[in-house]
């Protein structure tokens, strides 16, 4: 696994540095994590991740849980120490400095606000540390509740309130000192969905409005798209791809990015031949065309990537579209979820595609009828077999 | 029971509308189980405590108050063992010295066992139980056993003494070692280590590690950790366990006997000998009345101060 793991990272760190537009000039990224390193005895956690981070980001660790992000993590705010590689903040390696020494606050997964103290001596904490005149810190935390929209608790211990509360004061006590970085291990996880999306909304808005670059540590796709100027694909203590939320979503550099990110019908298939500017690839279900990009093998085993949206369903009557794919099949099952309507459609003895239908397409479509599933050479994706390197 | 006999209407109106289940049952409604389930928990260890701890407090604080005739007691109202309690220079002089041996020896175990508890919790933590389990183990070792363990250790043949002499450093015995204020609260402290460990070590499990980084993350040095989130989050514990001790070691009467000497000696001691030699029970229940408050009253202070220090 050792030798393209490297490989991999190299690719993506390219990837990346392309895609910062800012201009040299204005110096260092916010965070520069060069092939760091970690195993827990026997067990590796990081493989060599590489990843810059430019400031003034949001930018989303996403991955499975057991994928590193939260290893990484917890390396970036000094809370764990890596076995190799280095890692640098603002241009500065802090690889040897203690949590208390890094210009990098944490927003904790459990809050870990302090119990035994009052809301405001819980975000007035830093201050007090970084002895600050105290008329300064009370103007301080005023400003930090007023900017997460919280005021009139300032009394109350931090035991009294309720979640989403909670996950305001910790933000404001992490913000309040100023950090360059503020790092977030999956904040939102402990919140019910509506007050999640709340969040979700009210943390970008922060962040854009105090301009500090955030690193947000999720295993929800839906969360990471939300919010992010960039996405980072973390699996097996790897970085896979990194991105915009469009590009790893379009994009997908590999079948575990394609699945994880949104959802993907998956078919095996030997790609053989070209029609055109278009490539064949041989399935199951039969031939698709399809429009090859870069992650195409040129021939050979590949898996072929559609979305369900992108999928369309066709009498058999009905005039042929312009997709240049059409596959017969029944329609199994019909599952209502009030804005759209899913249909999976059996099209060979062993496949079953998902296609996601507006209302007003799925109007008349029943169970058991017999349909074309059509999508159009550029709606799929051609991505190289599981295990091979991408 | 008491909440049905209070509330007939409400309780049986409540029964109702449950719709009871099988007949037996159908005298008694939901909140007349409640709280005969709640009689029955509580009960027993109530009327336990009221009988075996309070009624003999209550008995000796009459006698307290009463007066010692031809070696009888007589229901004389009055306040002369008390005055004489705190008045009497040999009675404050021996409180004094409980307090100092009392003080010592409780400072000493609830400091020691902190660190041991500290270590337990952040250092050791693979060898917490089988540590734990060696600390209720010693704690129910025989008392008066390391007591004369200690003799054995530090008497003038003792084990330290005659390796000093074997090895030639001394040739006369250290006589210092046994019979003062210092070695009574060294036995004493080894005594309550393993009952001061268990609250402290009960309260640092409260201390999460979350809570610990976050000091951290937020500027705090190992030190100020300490100070501002460990310390006050296991005050209750460490408090508790000091306490305990305190309590413990101003109550005890065997150490200063057996390893006490001149200057160690303790109010349990002249308490035990007032009702034991004396009979003068008056006296001895305004003495063991009056360390009782005195202790209490000193606990007290301690909790206010610490709780407004560590915040």
């Amino acid at each position: 696994m050792g030798p393209h793991s490297g490989r991999v990272n190299t690719v993506v760190e390219e990837r990346e540095t392309a895609a910062g537009s800012i201009p040299a000039a204005a110096g260092a990224p916010a965070i520069a994590i060069d092939d760091v390193r970690k195993s827990f005895g026997s067990y590796s956690a990081l493989a060599g991740c590489s990843l810059h981070v430019e400031r003034g980001q949001f930018i989303s660790l996403l991955g499975p849980s057991g994928c590193g992000k939260t290893t990484l993590l917890r390396i970036i705010g000094g809370f764990e120490t890596q076995d190799a590689g280095t890692v640098a903040i603002n241009g500065e390696t802090v690889d040897a400095l203690p949590p208390n020494k890094r210009n990098v606050n944490t927003v904790f997964q459990s809050y870990a606000l302090f119990p035994h103290k009052s809301v405001f001596d819980n975000i007035a904490f830093p201050l007090a540390i970084a002895r600050v005149p105290k008329r300064e810190r009370a103007e301080r935390v005023r400003e930090m509740l007023e900017l997460v929209r919280l005021s009139g608790v300032e009394e109350r211990k931090a035991t009294q309130l309720s979640g989403g509360q909670s996950q305001r004061v910790a933000l404001a006590r992490a913000l309040v000192g100023r950090p360059e970085v503020l790092l977030l291990d999956e904040p939102l996880a402990a919140l019910d969905l509506k007050l999640r999306k709340t969040m979700q909304l009210e943390l970008r808005r922060i962040q854009e409005q105090l301009g500090t670059t955030f690193v947000f540590v999720t295993h929800d796709q839906e969360e990471a798209l939300t919010m992010s100027d960039r996405i980072v694909l973390m699996n097996g203590g790897r970085i896979v791809q990194g991105g915009s939320p469009r590009e790893v979503y379009d994009q997908p550099a590999n079948v575990f990015v394609s699945d994880f990110v949104g959802e993907a019908n998956l078919l095996d298939g030997v790609v053989d031949g070209h029609v055109g500017a278009l490539a064949t690839v041989t399935t199951e279900a039969g031939v698709l065309h399809v429009a090859p990009g870069a992650t195409t093998p040129a021939a050979g085993p590949a898996i072929v990537s559609i979305r369900p949206e992108r999928i369309a369903l066709q009498r058999p009557g009905q005039a042929a579209g312009e997709a240049e794919n059409g596959l017969p099949g029944t329609v199994e099952r019909i599952v209502f979820l009030g804005n759209l309507v899913r249909a999976h459609v059996r099209v060979a003895e062993e496949v079953v595609l998902t296609a996601e239908l507006s209302r007003a397409e799925a109007d008349g479509i029943a169970e058991g009828e017999r349909v074309l599933a059509c999508f159009g050479a550029a709606a799929t994706r051609v991505l190289p077999p599981d295990g091979a390197p991408a | 029971m008491s909440v049905t006999e209070a509330r007939p209407g409400a309780t049986a109106a409540r029964g109702g509308r449950r719709g009871q289940g099988p007949g037996g049952r159908r005298r008694l409604g939901a909140g007349g189980r409640r709280a005969l389930a709640l009689g029955l928990q509580v009960g027993p260890a109530t009327a336990f405590v009221a009988f075996f701890l309070l009624a003999p407090l209550v008995v000796f604080f009459l006698y307290s108050l009463w007066r010692v005739r031809d070696y009888e007691i007589v229901a004389e109202w009055n306040l002369d063992a008390y005055k004489q309690a705190l008045t009497d220079d040999s009675y404050r002089r021996l409180l004094w010295n409980t307090i100092k041996i009392a003080g010592g020896a409780s400072l000493l175990s609830a400091g020691l066992a902190f660190a041991f508890a500290h270590t337990l919790r952040f250092k050791l933590r693979r060898w917490q139980e089988p540590l734990l389990f060696a600390v209720v183990i010693a704690m129910f070792s025989g008392y008066l056993v390391r007591v004369y363990a200690w003799r054995t250790l530090l008497g003038d043949s003792g084990i330290v003494n005659s390796a000093l002499r074997g090895l030639g450093i001394t040739s006369e015995p250290l006589s210092f070692l046994l019979f003062n204020r210092g070695a009574a609260i060294v036995v004493l402290a080894n005594f309550l280590i393993p009952l001061a460990v268990l609250p402290v070590y009960a309260a640092l499990q409260n201390v999460r590690d979350a809570e610990i980084e976050a000091a951290r993350d937020l500027g705090c040095g190992s030190w100020g950790t300490f100070w501002r989130v460990t310390a006050p989050l296991a005050w209750p514990g460490i408090f508790f366990s000091w306490a305990l001790a305190f309590l413990a070691a101003a109550g005890d009467y065997v150490v200063p006997q057996l390893v006490g000497g001149a200057n160690g000696t303790m109010v349990g001691v002249v308490i035990t000998d007032t009702f034991q030699t004396d009979y003068n029970f008056p006296r001895g229940a305004a003495l063991a009345f009056t360390t009782l408050l005195v202790s209490l009253t000193i606990i007290g202070i301690v909790r206010f101060v610490g709780g407004k220090v560590l915040r």
